[in-house]
């Protein structure tokens, strides 16, 4: 089964939109999204999983909002654990976003 | 509309605000709470958007100060959140917030909803903008209703009132006028319903209450023309449950008439003795004339006793349980106050820490307290301007004067005139007759033998009876100068009154010691008519020359 990693749909419709400004959404979710994975690497070095569960939030609410849904799924499952309590998954999501993020950064720089 | 956007991540805010300025909306962006809370006040958008998780303010801290802030204004809060326990979602809508926005954002939905709160932020504001516009006319209508309904001597020493409304428009009344004796009236009313239709039936109670107290009608008559007046002008099933009192300073005593209210109470601050004042009547405006009843209750006062009178807001303000406050604890209320001048703050505590706590006010609350002390001298320092006894409905005490000329003499008996401006005194119909026929003779006494110098001795024979009525024509029609004046002056007494009449006409008159000489023989022209006045009446009186006569007439109510 192919993995999607892009809702093109989805940005098909944010393209309609925005217009001019779409490049501009891109861009902007690009930088955050780097700031935001790196706030959740540094958060659990330093084992505070609060940090780390607001930036997966707010990365997953900007993910999602961009089509990338198996990026915000990653990023809701490390909210899930950081909230609960279980820390054990915590830095194989953080690689696994990582992982996630470097192939939407590409998908995404195609469409402008 | 003005639309805020609070919302931290970049990408989020660039899609969301794109969103609606597509919808043609003006947007504001905020990058946390605080920075939402402070562009709110800056902007006072319509609608806010706000992020649940946010730095430096959440969107629920924020939206609890932005609720508290808007005051009555509708301020529709939606959240944008990714949360979804359920938990969180509750917290949401407890701080204030209307409605959910979740990621990723569907644009058709985002539009759906912020075109429902347009509509719903519209409705609203027509709604405050008419209401605010009611208050305003209901505001002005009130300064001229107080004005009507509330003047009178309610701010005497001796009285304290409270009307609390459970609107602007109060269905309670609370009236208090001075009889000229210096005498107190006090009403309590309530009338059925709440607010506009219900104080608009306080106006002719409180106009005709004022006019007629203080003009001197007892308390029976005023309370008679309430009933009647509000009979006619109220509908069906509107009516005024009231409580009046007379409170008579000189002979220490009050006179009660109880119609509807709950019972009220005479307390004694120094015995502590409770009177109650029960209701015996049905409400004001309820029965016809023939069938109202006045049967009042009389107490003996001093000046330690106290009226406390309340309408049934009091007593059935409900608690929690929905228990009334009641009679009972009122009175208890009574019975545990040591300070006998706190009582009327007393009871208003009580009914508050009794009332169900931020519970609506079921219905309006009034009180008031009526001292005998300290209102004496007051009521002393006006003079005395009538007897104390006032006939029921009608004249009283009252004078007419009332001047004739020749022209008016030629074509108008003054007679029936007199005799009906005699009956409006109540008591004096009975003698209607005897009235008459002594201002007739008076009458005609005046105007033939003073005027027309006839000689009624020529009355004597029958052709002399036509002769002299022949003449009496003759001469009237030639007079040219002459006047007949009637002065009538009425005075009420204890049993019954005074009528005093003087007649005098414009003639030389007569020599007096010649006239009293012969006054009780029949032997004068006119001896029959004046003996006959005599025998109708207490006193008669000649006046020098002759021209003016005086008599007073002494009745009993029959």
């Amino acid at each position: 089964m192919m993995t999607i990693h892009l809702n093109l749909e989805q940005l098909a419709e944010l393209k309609e939109v925005l217009e001019d400004e779409f490049s501009v959404l891109i861009t902007t979710y690009l930088q955050d999204a780097e700031l935001r994975q790196q706030m959740i690497t540094a958060a659990i070095q330093a084992k505070d999983y609060n940090a780390a569960r607001l930036a997966a939030h707010s990365l997953k609410g900007a993910s999602a909002n961009l089509g990338a849904l198996m990026l915000a799924e990653i990023c809701e499952h490390l909210e899930h654990d950081c909230r609960a309590g279980s820390y054990d998954n915590c830095e194989t999501y953080n690689q696994q976003i990582g992982a996630e993020f470097a192939i939407v950064r590409q998908e995404l720089k195609m469409l402008v | 509309m003005r639309l805020l956007i609070a919302e931290d991540n970049p990408s989020d805010r660039i899609i969301l605000a794109n969103l609606i300025k597509r919808l043609g909306h003006d947007v504001i962006q905020a990058t946390d709470g605080q920075q939402a809370v402070d562009l709110f006040i800056e902007h006072r958008p319509d609608i806010l958007l706000l992020d649940v998780l946010m730095p430096n303010k959440n969107g629920i801290q924020a939206a609890r100060e932005i609720r508290h802030m808007a005051g009555e204004d509708l301020v529709p809060i939606i959240f944008l959140t990714s949360l979804n326990e359920a938990s969180d979602l509750a917290e949401c809508l407890e701080a204030g917030g209307d409605d959910f926005l979740t990621k990723p954002y569907n644009p058709v939905v985002i539009k759906a909803k912020i075109l429902a709160f347009s509509r719903m932020r519209r409705l609203h504001t027509e709604t405050q903008r008419q209401r605010e516009h009611l208050v305003q006319e209901q505001l002005a209508a009130k300064g001229i209703f107080d004005k009507i309904a509330h003047y009178g001597v309610l701010n005497s020493p001796n009285i304290r009132y409270l009307i609390s409304p459970k609107a602007i428009f109060n269905g309670d009344v609370v009236l208090a006028a001075r009889h000229p004796n210096g005498d107190l009236l006090v009403l309590l009313g309530d009338f059925t319903g709440h607010g506009l239709p219900a104080a608009i039936g306080a106006l002719p109670l409180a106009e005709v209450f004022h006019g007629m107290v203080s003009k001197g009608f007892a308390l029976e008559d005023v309370l008679r023309e309430v009933n009647a007046k509000l009979k006619s002008i109220l509908p069906v099933g509107v009516f005024c449950c009231a409580t009046a009192v007379h409170l008579g300073f000189r002979n220490r005593s009050i006179e009660v008439w109880a119609g509807g209210l709950p019972e009220g109470v005479i307390y004694n601050s120094s015995t502590r003795e409770i009177k109650q004042i029960k209701s015996k009547h049905l409400p004001l405006g309820i029965l016809g004339q023939a069938q109202f009843r006045y049967e009042p209750s009389y107490f003996e006062m001093t000046n330690d006793d106290v009226i406390y009178l309340w309408s049934d807001g009091i007593i059935e303000t409900v608690n929690s349980d929905n228990e009334m406050f009641g009679f009972e604890r009122l009175l208890d209320v009574f019975a545990k106050t040591p300070d006998k001048t706190k009582v009327f703050d007393e009871v208003l505590s009580h009914v508050q820490a009794f009332a169900v706590e931020d519970g609506e006010q079921a219905d309006d609350h009034t009180l008031i307290e009526v001292r005998m002390q300290d209102a004496p001298e007051i009521a002393l320092e006006q003079a005395l301007l009538i007897k104390p006894k006032v006939a029921r409905r009608g004249l009283a005490d009252c004078t007419l004067s009332c001047e004739l000329g020749t022209e008016s003499l030629k074509q108008f008996d003054p007679v029936p005139l007199l005799t009906h401006f005699i009956n409006q005194v109540p008591g004096l119909k009975p003698y209607t007759n005897t009235l008459n026929t002594i201002l007739a003779e008076l009458y005609s006494n005046a105007l033939e033998h003073g005027l027309l110098g006839l000689d009624s001795s020529l009355k004597n024979s029958a052709q002399g009876f036509a002769r002299y009525y022949a003449l009496r024509h003759e001469k009237l029609l030639a007079l040219t100068e002459g006047k007949i004046r009637f002065d009538m002056t009425h005075e009420p007494l204890e049993e019954g009154g005074k009528l005093t009449l003087q007649v005098t006409d414009s003639g030389l008159g007569f020599s007096i010691p010649e006239r009293q000489a012969t006054i009780d023989g029949l032997s004068h022209y006119h001896g029959r008519g004046i003996r006959l006045i005599k025998t109708l009446c207490q006193r008669l009186e000649f006046i020098a020359p002759g021209n003016s006569v005086i008599v007073e007439f002494d009745w009993k109510w029959l």
